[in-house]
């Protein structure tokens, strides 16, 4: 099928993209990588009548680091994590989920941004940026630039806080402590496919407690969102085997998704409760050359 | 962008080393582009949501989903297909390699995965070996042909290591 028909722009800089944004209002879609909004065109899911491609926006692929904050540009893309955004944990978080989504071509033209503006909530990077508290920088020719908080923003299956003449044009994420441990699990049909679930857990291990703990899970209700009720029964604990598995039965217990042609909603529970206790496992996994302290 | 009109865009991009200049809707995707304006049907149309890698080109030698892309964004910019990945009346060493392992069922599959491949060792030719598997999961076989596929990419690389020392 073809996408329906749309006057294409291809702005130059991200004030003419807001201005085109501005003019068209909810008419005109942004294309940053298109993996998944061209799909959607296709399918005639969405119809924009003004496609605002960002390709060619200069300067748009490289992040930075501002007191204590990695900041995520609009064009960078899953690729770009590989290498490493960011040095310490954040880096390596990072690059192990861009390594974890879709296929190699996906992950070069596939951009951070754009993915949590497309908001699924099977995306890895929409999960981190829940579990991560990171703030979403939004930007239009009429209110300025406003952020917003990640669990603000994500407001259901494909939807965002994002107004209709809006671009997402930076995404700021705290940098993690060297003393941070983290985990990720996820499940799918495919390897290189939409994961059914996904979990990432995030502490802090200074001593043998476990502190600041964050856990989250993604890709079984409309948006991804943290477990506090996880979070407290690991908080200031040590971590072993028969905590993360409590953790993770009780992960499963709390979530409440729809079945589908995929699998019933207890079947689903029961992926969450694997993919919780996947990252707790992985989590006490120390990563090589990330803690020099503690052998 | 030479000109641009609500209906219809022309524009000029590499292809296979010749430029050509294109009039196309904004909505013509790149495989559209180049099998019906361009006659290069070696490019395939497989799931057209980018689930399946039939389609797969090189952009700047990059390996894209032609079906994911526009053909408006490929201006300018330097597109391979399967047509043009080697000389006329020779074979890339992808090309070889999928030969010389029988990689080929039905043979719908290959010419995404062997400018997957290509593109793949252009950029990093000694991929570890699970992500090789990782790879090629990116792509459908339906002949379920992915044994010799896997000993194809493998061979490839090895081809692709000599190639860069």
């Amino acid at each position: 099928m073809k996408a329906a028909a749309f006057d294409y722009h291809a702005p130059a800089s991200i004030d003419e993209a807001l201005r085109i944004l501005a003019a068209h209002g909810d008419e005109a879609r942004i294309l940053a990588g298109g993996q998944s909004l061209v799909p959607a065109m296709t399918a005639r899911l969405a119809r924009p009548a003004h496609l605002v491609d960002i390709n060619r926006i200069a300067h748009a692929e490289l992040p930075t680091v501002v007191a204590g904050r990695l900041r995520i540009p609009p064009l960078m893309r899953h690729i770009d994590f590989e290498v490493g955004a960011a040095d310490g944990p954040l880096g390596a978080l990072l690059a192990e989920l861009s390594g974890h989504m879709a296929s190699l071509p996906v992950r070069l033209r596939g951009t951070f941004c754009g993915s949590l503006a497309h908001a699924d909530p099977a995306s890895a990077f929409v999960l981190a940026a829940v579990v991560l508290g990171a703030d979403m920088v939004a930007r239009s020719t009429r209110r300025g630039v406003r952020n917003m908080a990640a669990g603000a923003f994500f407001t259901g299956i494909l939807a965002t806080g994002l107004a209709d003449d809006e671009m997402l044009t930076e995404v700021q994420i705290p940098l993690l402590s060297r003393w941070t441990r983290w985990g990720f699990g996820a499940v799918g049909l495919r390897a290189a496919g939409w994961p059914l679930a996904t979990a990432l857990v995030v502490y802090e291990r200074a001593e043998d407690d476990m502190t600041g703990v964050r856990v989250g899970v993604g890709g079984v209700e409309a948006t991804a969102h943290r477990l506090p009720a996880v979070e407290r029964m690991l908080e200031r604990r040590a971590p072993s085997r028969r905590l993360f598995r409590e953790a993770a039965d009780a992960a499963g217990a709390m979530v409440d998704p729809a079945g589908d042609h995929v699998g019933t909603a207890q079947w689903r529970r029961d992926l969450v409760s694997a993919v919780v206790g996947r990252a707790l496992e992985a989590s006490t996994a120390v990563p090589v050359g990330q803690d020099p302290e503690r052998p | 962008m030479t000109r641009a009109t609500p209906t219809r865009i022309e524009m000029t991009m590499e292809v296979n080393g010749a430029v050509r200049t294109l009039v196309v809707e904004p909505r013509t995707t790149l495989v559209d582009a180049l099998r019906e304006d361009l006659g290069l049907v070696g490019t395939r149309h497989g799931c057209d949501e980018g689930v399946c890698g039939a389609c797969i080109v090189l952009v700047d030698g990059e390996p894209v989903l032609a079906c994911l892309m526009f053909a408006a964004q490929a201006y300018g910019r330097e597109v391979t297909t399967i047509e043009g990945l080697a000389l006329p009346g020779a074979l890339h060493p992808v090309q070889e390699a999928f030969v010389a392992a029988g990689a080929t069922g039905c043979g719908y599959c290959t010419s995404g995965l062997v400018m997957l491949t290509a593109g793949a060792l252009a950029r990093e030719p000694e991929i570890a070996e699970d992500g090789l598997a990782r790879l090629a999961a990116g792509n459908l076989c339906r002949c379920n042909g992915y044994g010799p596929i896997l000993s194809a990419i493998r061979a490839a690389r090895a081809a692709a290591v000599t190639a860069a020392e």
